[in-house]
C-alpha cells in the first residue's frame, strides 16, 4: 500500500514537473502577442479599421493606489469615449485603442518588470498611467535605456526628479511637476484666514518635501507666520502629537502636505481636538475618499490646492461638468486630480497620432513633442498653458496647468473651485530646478 | 578501470557541465528579453537566498534581516556611484565591506539570543533599517528613492548596460556563490558550523568555538546579501526603500522554505519560484497576490522540506537505476569472460 502510494506520488510529481517545464519553455520561447502597438488595417465593408495597443502601467495596489486607481479609471473612460466615436483617424483608417494593463503595486522592482513585459512580450511602444512617483521613477530608468522602444506618457507621477532623468526625451508628463512657484497659493491661504500656520508634511518624500519647503519660503513674503513644521510618514495613522504641538504653539491654521488618506486623518484629528481652524491641504483625492475618513462636518473650512481642474465651474465652457458627469456615470465615484491627468493623456496621445498621420512610434513621439494646446480635444479637463508658439510641452516634455484652490462644499459634499492661481508661474521655476539638479547629478 | 562510484561522479559532473553550458547559452535560447530579466532577478535572489541558507540552513538560526542586507548593499553601492562616481566593481567591494561591518555589529548582540528571540531581533533590525532608509531623505532620497546612471563597464566585450551583459555578470556571481558555499560546507569550518546547528553544547564540548562559528555564518550571509543588493542596484539603476521592508523578509524566508534550506540547490529553486510564480499569475490581476499565497501554502504543506527533497529523491532514484543497470551489464560481461 505504502509502495503503491509512493509510486503514485512519483508519477504525479513527474507529471507536475513536465507540465511546469513545458509551460516555462513555451513561455520563454514565445513572443507574446507579437501584435506590436499598431495593428494592421483590415477591410470591413469598405471602411478600413485597425487596432492600436497601448500599455497601461499603474499603481492599482500598494501605497500609490490612492492615485493609481483613479488614474486607471480616467484612462479607461477616455479610451471608451475615443473608441465610441470611431477611434483614432489616420488617413482613411479608423484605429480602435486597446489597452494592455498591469499593476505595478507602487513598487520599483515591480514597475521595472511590468514595463519590461509590456515592451518585450506585449510589444507596445506607448505606456500611459503612472499614477505614483516611486514606480514611475524606477520605470523611467528602463525607458531611458530603451529610448527607441518606448514613450512613457505620465499623468500624476509628479516627482520633480522625473524630468531631471528624462535626458533621452522619451518621457512626457501632462501633470505639472511638484516644482512650482507657490506664491499664488500662499496668497490665497492668507485670504482664507491663515496668519499663524503650522505645517504637517511628508518630509521623507522628495515631491512633498520640495513643495512644503517652497510654501514655507513664501510665508513671510505674504505675511504668514510659521509656527512650526511637523513630519509624518506614509501609512501613519496617529497624528495627535503633531496636531497638539502645533495647536499649542498657537497655530490659527494648518497646512498639510502629503498623501490623501493621511491628510484626511490629520483633518479628522484636528477636528476631534475641537478646533475649527482653516485647514489647507496640498493633496488630491475624490470627495468620497475624504469622506471615507472624515465626516462632512469635519471637512467644513477645508481647502485643497493642487493642479486639478475637474471642479464644477472651473471653466466657462462646461468641460468640467461634462467630465464630472461622465466619470460619475462610469465609475459611480467623484473625479480627482489623478484621473483628470490620465484622461487628458489619452486625448493628448490621440492628438499626437492624428498630427503624425502615422502609427510609427517615433513619428508619433515627434508629433507629440510639437503638439499645440489648440490641437487638443476640447474635452481635455486641464486648462493647459500655451507655452512659446502655443506649444503644449516645454523642452523637457513637461506640460503646465495652473493651480486651483478648492473649498469643501457642505452642500455638494465634495471640492468646488474657489480660485485659479499660479498662471504662468510654473515653467520658469521648473526649468531652473531641472537644470540645477541635472548639473548636480552630472547629467 | 572506471568503478561504479567514479562513473557516478563522472555522470554528475557531465550533468553539471551541461547545466552550466545551458546557462551560458541561455541568452541565445531565451529570445524574449523580459524572460531574461526574470532570470537575472532569479539569479540575484539566488545569491541573496544562498546567504540566508548559510545562517538558516546550515547554522539553524532563522534570520529575518537578509532583506535588510540586500538593501544595505544596494544603497551602499548606489550612493557611492551617485555621490563619488565609483564604478561597479568598487561598489560591489564596498558592499562586501559594509556587509562584514554591519554583519559583525548586528551579529554580536543578536547571536547571543536563540530561536524565536533571534528572529525577533533580526526582524527589528530590518524595521530599523527601513525606517533609516525612508527617513534619512537627505542622503537616501527618502521614500521615493534615487536613480544612478547605467554602468559603463564591459564584460568580455559585452557592455554591462545591456541585459545580456548583465546576465553574464550575475551568472558569474551566482556560480561563484554556489562554489563558495559548496567549498565552505565541505571544509572543516563548514562542518563545525553544521555541528553548531545539530547541537551547540556537543559542538562546544569537542572544541568548536560556537559563537565564532555563528558570527562567521552570519557575516557570510550578510556579505552575500549585500553583494546581491549591489547587483540589483546596478541592474535596475534605481533604489527605493519599499523593496526592503519587513514584508519582503517573508519573501526571502519563503524562497528558502519552498526551495529547501540546508542544501545547495534549494535556494536556486526557491528563488526561481518566488520570482517566476507571481509573473505567471499576472493574469489573475488583482487576485495575483492571493493566488501566489495559496500556491505557496500548498507547496509548503505538500513539501515541508522544500521542492528540493522530492527532486533529490528522484535524482538518487534515477542514478541508482542507471548505474544498477550498468553494474549488472558489467558483471554479466565479466562473468561471460
Amino acid at each position: 500500500m505504502k509502495k503503491g502510494s509512493m509510486r503514485i506520488g512519483k508519477v504525479l510529481l513527474s507529471v507536475l514537473l513536465i507540465a511546469v517545464l513545458t509551460s516555462m519553455t513555451a513561455a520563454c520561447g514565445g513572443s507574446g502577442s507579437g501584435s506590436g502597438s499598431d495593428g494592421g488595417a483590415d477591410a470591413d465593408g469598405g471602411a478600413k479599421t485597425g487596432t492600436i495597443v497601448w500599455g497601461v502601467d499603474d499603481s492599482l495596489t500598494g501605497t500609490g493606489a490612492g492615485s493609481g486607481l483613479p488614474s486607471y479609471q480616467g484612462t479607461v473612460l477616455a479610451v471608451e469615449q475615443v473608441n465610441a466615436e470611431g477611434g483614432i483617424q489616420i488617413g482613411d483608417t479608423s484605429y480602435t485603442i486597446q489597452l494592455k494593463e498591469y499593476d505595478n503595486k507602487s513598487d520599483a522592482s515591480e514597475a521595472v518588470s511590468t514595463l519590461t513585459k509590456l515592451l518585450d512580450v506585449d510589444k507596445v511602444h506607448f505606456v500611459i498611467g503612472w499614477g505614483s512617483s516611486t514606480a514611475t521613477l524606477a520605470a523611467a530608468q528602463i525607458a531611458m535605456t530603451r529610448q527607441d522602444d518606448v514613450t512613457m506618457v505620465v499623468g500624476n507621477g509628479r516627482t520633480p526628479m522625473l524630468m531631471v532623468y528624462n535626458t533621452q526625451g522619451n518621457i512626457f508628463r501632462s501633470g505639472t511637476g511638484n516644482v512650482y512657484d507657490p506664491i499664488g497659493i500662499v496668497q490665497y491661504m492668507k485670504e482664507v484666514g491663515c496668519n499663524k500656520t503650522g505645517v504637517i508634511a511628508m518630509m521623507n518624500d522628495t515631491a512633498y518635501s520640495v513643495s512644503a519647503k517652497q510654501y514655507m519660503e513664501k510665508f513671510e513674503e505674504c505675511g504668514i507666520e510659521s509656527v512650526g513644521l511637523e513630519n509624518f510618514e506614509a501609512n501613519d495613522t496617529d497624528f495627535n502629537t503633531q496636531v497638539t504641538k502645533l495647536l499649542h504653539a498657537g497655530a490659527d491654521s494648518i497646512l498639510t502636505v502629503g498623501n490623501i488618506i493621511e491628510s484626511a486623518t490629520i483633518v479628522r484629528t484636528i477636528r476631534e481636538q475641537g478646533s475649527d481652524i482653516p485647514i489647507v491641504n496640498f493633496s488630491a483625492g475624490t470627495g468620497s475618499q475624504w469622506l471615507g475618513v472624515c465626516t462632512n462636518e469635519q471637512m467644513n473650512n477645508c481647502y485643497t490646492t493642487r493642479p486639478w481642474a475637474s471642479a464644477i465651474g472651473a471653466t466657462d465652457d462646461g468641460t468640467q461638468e461634462a467630465y464630472t458627469e461622465a466619470y460619475i456615470a462610469r465609475w459611480n465615484d467623484s473625479p480627482a486630480q489623478a484621473d483628470c491627468q490620465a484622461y487628458d493623456d489619452v486625448w493628448i496621445m490621440k492628438a499626437a497620432y492624428e498630427k503624425a498621420q502615422s502609427t510609427d512610434p517615433l513619428e508619433v513621439r515627434a508629433a507629440m513633442k510639437e503638439l499645440k494646446v489648440s490641437d487638443l480635444d476640447p474635452r481635455c479637463v486641464d486648462a493647459f498653458e500655451a507655452l512659446d508658439g502655443d506649444k503644449l510641452f516645454d523642452e523637457f516634455n513637461q506640460a503646465y496647468a495652473p493651480y486651483q484652490c478648492m473649498r469643501w462644499s457642505m452642500e455638494e459634499k465634495t471640492w468646488t473651485l474657489a480660485a485659479v492661481v499660479g498662471r504662468n508661474l510654473g515653467p520658469a521655476a521648473h526649468r531652473e530646478y531641472v537644470l540645477e539638479q541635472r548639473e548636480k547629478e552630472g547629467l | 578501470m572506471i568503478t561504479g562510484n567514479n562513473a557516478k561522479k563522472h555522470f554528475v559532473n557531465v550533468i553539471l557541465i551541461v547545466i552550466l553550458v545551458v546557462f551560458i547559452f541561455l541568452p541565445k535560447i531565451v529570445t524574449v528579453s523580459y524572460y531574461l530579466h526574470l532570470i537575472v532577478m532569479s539569479l540575484i535572489w539566488f545569491i541573496l537566498i544562498s546567504g540566508l541558507n548559510v545562517i538558516q540552513g546550515y547554522t539553524g538560526y532563522v534570520s529575518m534581516c537578509q532583506i535588510a542586507f540586500y538593501g544595505i548593499g544596494a544603497y551602499t553601492s548606489g550612493l557611492l556611484m551617485k555621490n563619488l562616481h565609483w564604478g561597479l566593481g568598487q561598489g560591489i567591494l564596498a558592499a562586501v565591506g559594509m556587509g562584514l561591518i554591519v554583519g559583525t555589529i548586528i551579529g554580536f548582540p543578536s547571536l547571543r539570543t536563540k530561536g524565536h528571540y533571534f528572529s525577533i531581533v533580526t526582524l527589528a533590525f530590518t524595521m530599523l533599517m527601513f525606517t533609516i532608509l525612508r527617513g534619512w531623505s537627505g542622503l537616501t532620497g527618502g521614500i521615493v528613492g534615487f536613480a544612478v546612471r547605467p554602468v559603463s563597464e564591459s564584460l568580455f566585450g559585452i557592455p554591462l548596460n545591456t541585459r545580456q551583459g548583465y546576465y553574464y555578470l550575475v551568472l558569474i556571481f551566482a556560480v561563484l556563490t554556489i562554489l563558495f558555499v559548496k567549498r565552505m560546507t565541505g571544509s572543516r569550518t563548514g562542518r563545525a558550523i553544521i555541528a553548531v546547528r545539530e547541537n551547540e553544547n556537543l559542538a562546544s564540548s569537542i572544541g568548536v568555538n560556537v559563537f565564532a562559528m555563528k558570527l562567521l555564518a552570519f557575516d557570510i550571509s550578510a556579505v552575500l546579501g549585500c553583494i546581491a543588493g549591489a547587483l540589483y542596484m546596478h541592474y535596475v539603476n534605481f533604489v527605493s526603500p519599499a523593496g526592503f521592508a519587513a514584508e519582503y523578509a517573508m519573501n526571502t524566508l519563503l524562497a528558502g522554505m519552498v526551495g529547501g534550506v540546508g542544501t545547495l540547490v534549494g535556494p536556486a529553486i526557491g528563488s526561481f519560484i518566488v520570482i517566476f510564480l507571481p509573473e505567471m499569475l499576472r493574469a489573475a490581476a488583482l487576485y495575483r497576490q492571493l493566488a501566489f499565497g495559496i500556491v505557496l501554502i500548498i507547496i509548503v504543506f505538500a513539501l515541508p522540506h522544500g521542492v528540493v527533497r522530492p527532486l533529490t529523491k528522484l535524482w538518487t532514484w534515477a542514478l541508482a537505476k542507471i548505474f544498477r543497470k550498468n553494474n549488472v551489464e558489467e558483471a554479466t560481461l565479466a562473468s561471460n569472460k
